[in-house]
């Protein structure tokens, strides 16, 4: 290892500035304290409704990222060391979400349908409130834990100076096969359920792919931030930006193919109890012209804009196509729960601040964790220092 | 720090692989022809076996109400399923820059040709009528025929035969700069002008090389979306129709992980004897087979999600159809076939968590053979359960193989291995360009 890099790389840390915590973890308690607000006011529907749209999202993109960085570890990627650590410090965000899920289900009455109706045989099993409680936060609990051992082992690469490579590689796999199935519960009994009787096997694939897709993208977006505030160019180069974005043009591409592979069956088929969730969606406005807006930023635009290689090298252009996509993949978890929930579409001032709290939050807890640890995994085996590339 | 080639025993140079290589091109010894002559012994079994279906009428395929799709569909899917591992090697690893593609990719290639070629023929055995499959094909014709653009089948007819022009497309353009280091070796007039041919005029110039890496990076990103397209609209043939236990939209991404699953078996399946046979140790690493293996690992669990996926959401549909369907599986006429695929594809990978037995050759070989048991199955319970237990209990039934069926089947199995027996033989199974690629550059006078 070297100890020149690894001494700035180390220094990189302080230069994070302590105001730009405070604001963004000044904006999160703003969001709360409008959200709190809004859960006894008029429009308390509506504002759950954004709080759990937001709440999955970001779960999802916290755990994205960790699965990222499981990913590069199992296919001893070389190429992506140095992104590693930028994608698994949004893991931290899962300690939070383990708070917000708790408040989520104060919320339960308002919220899910489930919770005040009763069903026939056997939803009333799976749908039974303790049931639903008791798993997601079971679920959500393993994953905190599993990523408490994977960053404390991945950082004592860097902090103690130890080859932890076969425990990495163990406990990836794990996180992974974890992920899958926690969060297939999540888009079932958060997403799929607000329409007590739909159903398409399909579902947890499509949010846990999805989320990782919208990872990847914030990935990109926040390393390209701190390659330009705290000077980490010789670490972060064109080449990790030119795979990043093909991954991203290709995760875009899986995600229209799971899209479709749930709408074309359902749509050909045309029976009455799967078909009413695709048309309100699709055929009724106000969804209607919202979903044309899903599938150009998840697909369309980024898509066709990544193609030619200078829009996946210079960075602002990758930034913002990837800005595009995130926001569609957000706009795309709105599209699958409102419309279960409510007839119309509105926005309002309440909802643009819930939504900014959450995305404070989530940036205040990887400042925070970016303030304390080293940004690039120095001490990973696979990482050959400055202006390196790996290959593949 | 680990790397993805062993270090070779005795170095391989640039001349030791095009000897090596070309050395497997040899005129076939009395070993070939042990397994050739057997080979084509059951094609004639499969031939004869369709030859009777013909002219006795379709009858004796064991078709009965209720399952008038049976073992040919699920032969079909089957080979369908293990062409898919060729362009997922030789297309998507590129595009990754696995290193441990490098010498398997070839073969899986060919692999993938081949078994189109037999999928192909599983829809036309189907036929009532099969001298009129032409009629699939939509060209204006005197009798105002046309095809049925609404049905799933014909996505399928096309989606096929895509797949056959890219794939071997995509063998041939990547065996160039192999034919012609073949072509330059080979002294014989008549295989001289049959690799001059296919090597069209390859001269291996800095020139060509530049446009031939840059085609073939094209090539493999177009290739690369056909992997998910043909097995997910082979699924469409299922999941399009509203019939319990078919109609459910995880299957397109689940048949693309199951063919992927079986293909990768299948690859393995064929190597190990290849590798034993040409004493190609050197090439064919024990890194490509726990490359291999961990990709299996990876489909086996997509598989095994969807496996799990269905059974709860079957349940929790609340739909009496869709929960019967599946109890009917696991506890009907049909439970022996089902935990088979059960066990092979699901309990039977965990052994390759182990890295030991990633790197065993014994045990690989057998798990691969038990995988692709496995995937018969998964393709026969999908088909044939499904249609026997229906909605109607009036209209339950069981479906029995009938002996022709039986005979086709292994008789494809022939079919496959003689297409691979004489590709062995006859074009380099092994890429020389792309192992040069990762040899240290030789010192003069090495060669």
């Amino acid at each position: 290892m070297d100890q020149a890099v690894k001494q700035e790389i180390l220094d990189k840390r302080n230069q994070i500035p302590k105001w730009v915590i405070l604001l963004f973890v000044a904006l999160a308690v703003v969001g709360l304290g409008f959200f709190a607000i809004g859960t006894n006011g008029e429009n308390k529907e509506e504002v759950w409704q954004v709080y759990l749209v937001n709440f999955i999202f970001w779960t999802g993109v916290a755990q994205g990222g960790l699965v990222f960085s499981c990913i590069l570890r199992i296919t001893n990627a070389r190429w992506g060391r140095s992104l590693l650590r930028i994608s698994e410090g949004f893991a931290c965000f899962t300690i939070i979400s383990f708070v917000l899920l708790i408040v989520l289900f104060i919320g339960k009455d308002v919220l899910f349908p489930y919770a005040t109706q009763h069903y026939h045989h056997p939803k009333d099993i799976w749908l039974n409130m303790n049931f639903v409680m008791a798993r997601n936060l079971i679920g959500l609990a393993i994953i905190v834990v599993m990523n408490y051992f994977y960053l404390k082992t991945s950082l004592s690469q860097d902090l103690d100076g130890k080859d932890k490579m076969d425990t990495l590689k163990k406990l990836a796999p794990a996180i992974i096969i974890v992920y899958a199935i926690v969060f297939s519960f999540f888009s079932w009994d958060f997403m799929m359920s607000l329409d007590p009787h739909w159903f398409s096997t399909l579902f947890g694939p499509y949010y846990f792919m999805g989320s990782l897709v919208a990872a990847i993208g914030l990935t990109i977006i926040i390393s390209v931030a701190l390659k330009r505030y705290l000077g980490l160019n010789e670490y972060l180069t064109d080449h990790h930006y030119w795979d990043m974005a093909k991954i991203l043009q290709g995760l875009s591409l899986f995600w229209v193919y799971a899209m479709f592979s749930q709408f074309l069956p359902i749509w050909y088929a045309n029976m009455p109890e799967e078909t009413g969730f695709v048309i309100k969606r699709v055929a009724e406005e106000p969804f209607k012209s919202f979903s044309w807006a899903v599938l150009t930023c998840c697909f369309i635009f980024p898509f066709v804009a990544l193609l030619p290689r200078t829009n996946k090298i210079f960075t602002p252009i990758v930034v913002f196509i990837s800005a595009v996509s995130v926001a569609g993949l957000w706009m795309d978890k709105f599209m699958l729960i409102v419309p279960s929930l409510s007839e119309g579409l509105s926005f309002g001032l309440s909802h643009f601040l819930i939504t900014l709290g959450f995305v404070s939050a989530f940036l205040a807890t990887f400042l925070i964790f970016a303030n304390r640890y080293p940004l690039i995994p120095y001490g990973d085996p696979f990482f050959e220092g400055k202006n390196a590339y790996g290959g593949h | 720090m680990n790397t993805l080639i062993d270090p070779p025993k005795n170095p391989i140079t640039y001349a030791r692989v095009t000897e090596d290589v070309i050395r497997m091109l040899d005129k076939p010894s009395a070993k070939w022809w042990a397994l050739f002559i057997p080979t084509l012994m059951f094609v004639g079994l499969g031939a004869s076996c369709f030859i009777y279906q013909v002219t006795t009428g379709l009858g004796v395929a064991g078709y009965r109400h209720p399952v008038f799709w049976g073992v040919y569909i699920t032969d079909f899917v089957f080979w369908v399923g293990i062409a898919h591992s060729g362009t997922l090697i030789s297309a998507i690893l590129f595009l990754f820059r696995a290193r441990f593609r490098m010498s398997i990719y070839r073969i899986a290639e060919g692999m993938t040709v081949f078994a189109v070629l037999t999928a192909g023929l599983f829809p036309i055995i189907h036929l009532g009528r099969p001298w009129n499959f032409l009629w699939l094909i939509p060209y204006p014709n005197s009798r105002e025929l046309w095809v049925n653009f609404k049905s799933p089948l014909v996505w399928d007819v096309f989606a096929v035969t895509t797949y056959l022009t890219v794939s071997s497309v995509f063998f041939l353009i990547g065996m160039i700069p192999d034919i012609a280091a073949v072509r330059d070796k080979v002294k014989e007039t008549p295989r001289k002008i049959i690799y001059t041919i296919l090597s069209f005029g390859w001269k291996g110039s800095n020139w060509e090389w530049l446009h031939y890496t840059r085609a073939y990076l094209f090539f493999a990103a177009l290739a690369t979306p056909l992997v998910l397209s043909v097995h997910s609209v082979v699924s469409w043939d299922f999941a399009m129709g509203n019939v319990p236990g078919w109609h459910t939209t995880i299957f397109p991404p689940y048949f693309v992980a199951g063919a992927i699953f079986s293909g990768l078996a299948m690859v393995i399946t064929l190597t190990i004897p290849i590798r034993k046979i040409f004493s190609l140790e050197d090439y064919i690493t024990l890194d490509n087979y726990d490359g291999m293996s961990k990709l299996i690992i990876l489909t086996s669990c997509i598989v095994g999600y969807a496996y799990g996926t269905e059974f709860i959401m079957a349940w929790y549909s609340g739909s009496p159809y869709e929960w019967g369907q599946f109890v009917y599986r696991a506890t009907g006429d049909y439970a022996l076939f089902y935990w088979t695929m059960v066990i092979c594809n699901c309990i039977v990978p965990i052994a390759l968590w182990f890295k030991k037995v990633r790197r065993n050759i014994k045990a690989l070989f057998i798990i691969s053979i038990l995988i692709n048991v496995g995937m018969w199955f998964e393709r026969f319970n999908i088909i044939v359960i499904s249609l026997s237990h229906e909605f109607d209990p009036g209209a339950w039934g069981v479906y029995k193989i009938s002996f022709v069926e039986a005979g086709i089947t292994i008789g494809s199995f022939a079919w496959f291995f003689m297409f691979f027996l004489i590709f062995v033989k006859t074009l380099p199974s092994i890429s020389i360009a792309e192992i040069k690629e990762t040899l240290p550059v030789p010192k003069k006078g090495g060669h």
